[in-house]
């Protein structure tokens, strides 16, 4: 049997096009890593890709559209008539709060101190979640076009989220909390003992490192963000402490929180703008 | 058909599954599936480099593997690297690897997809992201046991002539 030279499926410089593509996605890994350099490269991508996020995001919106369009009436007359008073209820608390935030601003004015008090928010919803179950990152749907930064905090109702990890045109990675090499700057509300809370990959716990075996924390004390990183405002509440075990023997006590917002469970995070 | 309808037609055919192996990579599914969701993109381009060699190979590779890296959110370029050394491995061996009987074949992609898995492993390790032994080992099982049906599908869609017919 003899096989015709230009019958054998020859793939033209398959080697040369290897090496030069396999040095060029090892330069690419290298400096991805390293330092910030492709964000610019990456946006673009993401921006050719956000059609494909939206078709994913398809079928979620479709139904909570159904969900809205088809409702019956009574629920929604029960609906609003629970929504009014709650809203009445909401008055009641507001008109204190004014009161509260005058004199709060008074106070901080005595102590010389200047933080913002109103924050300027935006709310986001999450289109995809994921990957890789270690890694907690999520895509939320506004970017760069709604003046998102790097580095911004991100709530839910209950408490911290996380926070924009990178930002593009038309929308924007965020790393929870909860994500492992996530650590932010809180402190106990109740006496002010600063700390840090790490991510340890889990949704429902904060690893609480470094309080010294006799300091004062009680299962139930409430973390709230110290402001002191420079990235998270201060006073929003992060988690629970759930459990404390000291061991004389260790250096430092076994601590470890429940984040207050329901990291799986979000749908949509309000982005707080505090540049 | 001409075989310049039926490059076209191929092309056509590999853009849209490469599309759609791009959506099932980050649609969310259960977690009790998420680690045996199976590597689509590496699958098709198995596919693709073993039976169409000369018009799908590391290029195609590594456009994949940089659109499969932002969307799931990797390091830039680990995926395109992990594809490019696969793909080059399987379009140098095409000829050998198209002649083997599916079942032998689907052995050998067992093995591909471990050496995958591995480099992936490999990138993750060096730049300190941790993970399970089953987020790897998942794509694996299920990647082997897609791989018959899959390119039993692929094989109605495109046009190519194997070089069984050809000799």
């Amino acid at each position: 049997m003899v096989v015709e030279k230009n019958h054998r499926p020859r793939i033209p410089a398959l080697n040369t096009k290897f090496i030069v593509l396999i040095l060029f996605s090892f330069s690419l890994l290298i400096s991805d890593q390293k330092n910030n350099y492709l964000s610019i490269l990456r946006n673009s991508i993401t921006i050719a890709l956000h059609p494909i996020q939206a078709t994913v995001d398809f079928p979620q919106r479709l139904l909570s559209w159904m969900d809205n369009t088809f409702i019956e009436r009574n629920e929604l007359i029960k609906e609003n008539k629970a929504l009014q008073e709650e809203r009445l209820v909401n008055l009641q608390a507001l008109q204190r709060f004014d009161s509260l935030v005058q004199e709060n601003i008074r106070l901080r004015e005595i102590l010389n101190a200047s933080t913002k008090l109103n924050d300027n928010v935006q709310i986001a919803r999450i289109i995809s979640a994921d990957i890789n179950p270690f890694r907690h990152i999520i895509v939320v749907d506004k970017g760069t076009q709604d003046n998102l930064y790097n580095g911004q905090t991100m709530v839910d109702t209950n408490g911290v989220v996380g926070q924009i990890l990178q930002t593009s045109f038309l929308s924007s990675q965020a790393i929870l909390i909860s994500d492992t090499d996530h650590a932010l700057p809180i402190e106990v509300n109740r006496n002010g003992l600063r700390t840090i809370a790490q991510g340890n990959g889990s949704y429902d716990h904060l690893d609480i490192p470094y309080i010294p075996n006799n300091a004062d924390i009680r299962v139930g004390d409430l973390l709230v963000t110290s402001g002191l990183g420079g990235k998270f405002p201060a006073g929003y509440p992060v988690a629970l402490i759930d459990k404390v075990s000291r061991n004389p023997s260790q250096q430092f006590a076994n601590v470890s929180a429940k984040p207050t917002a329901s990291l799986n469970q979000i749908r949509e995070v309000m982005l707080i703008d505090n540049q | 058909m001409s075989a310049e309808n039926q490059k076209n037609s191929n092309k056509l055919y590999a853009l849209m599954l490469g599309l759609i192996s791009i959506i099932l990579t980050i649609v969310p599914t259960p977690d009790f599936l998420e680690n045996f969701k199976p590597d689509w993109t590496l699958l098709l381009l198995i596919f693709l480099s073993i039976n169409i060699p000369k018009e799908f190979n590391v290029g195609t590779a590594f456009i994949l593997g940089i659109l499969v890296d932002v969307s799931k959110g990797t390091l830039l370029g680990q995926h395109a690297f992990a594809y490019l050394l696969v793909i080059f491995l399987t379009s140098k061996l095409h000829l050998q690897l198209r002649n083997y009987p599916l079942l032998q074949l689907t052995a050998i992609i067992c093995l591909i997809l471990m050496i995958y898995q591995f480099i992936l492993f490999w990138i993750n390790g060096v730049s300190g992201i941790s993970s399970s032994i089953s987020s790897y080992m998942g794509p694996v099982i299920s990647g082997t046991v897609l791989w018959p049906i899959i390119s039993k599908l692929f094989g109605t869609l495109f046009l190519y002539s194997t070089s069984k017919e050809k000799v």
